[in-house]
């Protein structure tokens, strides 16, 4: 089964939602209305699922916030200084992710699976 | 203002002795007397969260997050000595998951699986205070000396 899938199953699971419910560009926080409890139950989901470590940190985008206020500080391109800390996500979602601060938490499930994949090769 | 709160309780230890203990994996014993079912999985809780003090070194405030799928046993009170047993089935870098059991005469009287999360200590959980306490009380139930 291809890494969407087993992530809809298990957020489905979580979450009590139905799978089908579950798309690639949902918001997690926003708009599946994940809490933090359940995406540390969905990162432990996850080691287990992929036998892959997870950083509850970078996966959830904890400290994105403090590294977009560091790169202002130190006057660093924001999407380059993003790129370095969080080396799962391809540059053009992360100039989308600075692009929609705004709008709340920015973390959605296609991000998961960049994660997980990027853990895959990565270790 | 200070608030005093009575459980009704002689303390709020409930792993007499913790027999062995590795990466994946840890073994304790409670004895009971009469005690509400309740006090069992308490019993479990305690076990795991010891579990992940020992695994973050003590360095982290251990919590429980949540209880999966724990069935309750039929009889009304835990009586005599059961034998705890943790797993540790996966975790992240603040969330450890754990199958853990209490069983009875070879019996598994009840099993569950517990999530439970770590955070940084503060000016709530005072590291000065909770890491000697919780590593003296592990040292305490890992000793021989510690009676039944």
């Amino acid at each position: 089964m291809e890494v969407l899938e087993v992530i809809k199953r298990l957020l489905a699971d979580i979450l009590d939602m139905e799978v089908k419910d579950i798309l690639p560009e949902a918001y997690i926080v926003r708009e599946l209305g994940a809490e933090s409890i359940d995406l540390l139950e969905m990162a432990v989901s996850l080691n287990a699922a992929f036998n892959i470590e997870v950083n509850d940190a970078d996966i959830f985008l904890l400290r994105l916030r403090d590294h977009v206020t560091e790169a202002a500080e130190n006057k660093t391109d924001v999407v380059r200084y993003l790129a370095e800390r969080l080396p799962f996500l391809k540059r053009d979602r992360i100039a989308d992710i600075v692009s929609d601060l705004e709008g709340g938490p920015t973390l959605k499930v296609k991000d998961l699976v960049s994660y997980v994949e990027w853990r895959r090769v990565n270790g | 203002m200070d608030i005093t709160i009575n459980t009704g309780l002689d303390g709020f230890i409930f792993v007499d002795k913790i027999h062995m203990m590795d990466a994946g994996n840890i073994q304790g014993t409670r004895r009971y007397t009469d005690a509400p079912i309740y006090l069992g999985i308490e019993s479990l809780a305690q076990l795991g969260a010891y579990h992940v003090r020992f695994l973050t070194e003590f360095e982290k405030h251990a919590f429980l997050l949540k209880i999966n799928m724990c069935g309750t046993p039929s009889i009304g009170k835990l009586n005599g000595a059961y034998s705890l047993s943790g797993k540790l089935i996966s975790r992240s870098s603040s969330a450890f998951s754990y199958m853990l059991c209490s069983m009875q005469d070879g019996i598994i009287r009840f099993e569950g699986e517990f999530l439970f999360a770590t955070t940084d200590y503060d000016n709530i959980f005072k590291k000065e205070i909770l890491q000697v306490h919780y590593r003296d009380l592990l040292s305490c139930l890992k000793s021989d000396l510690k009676s039944d």
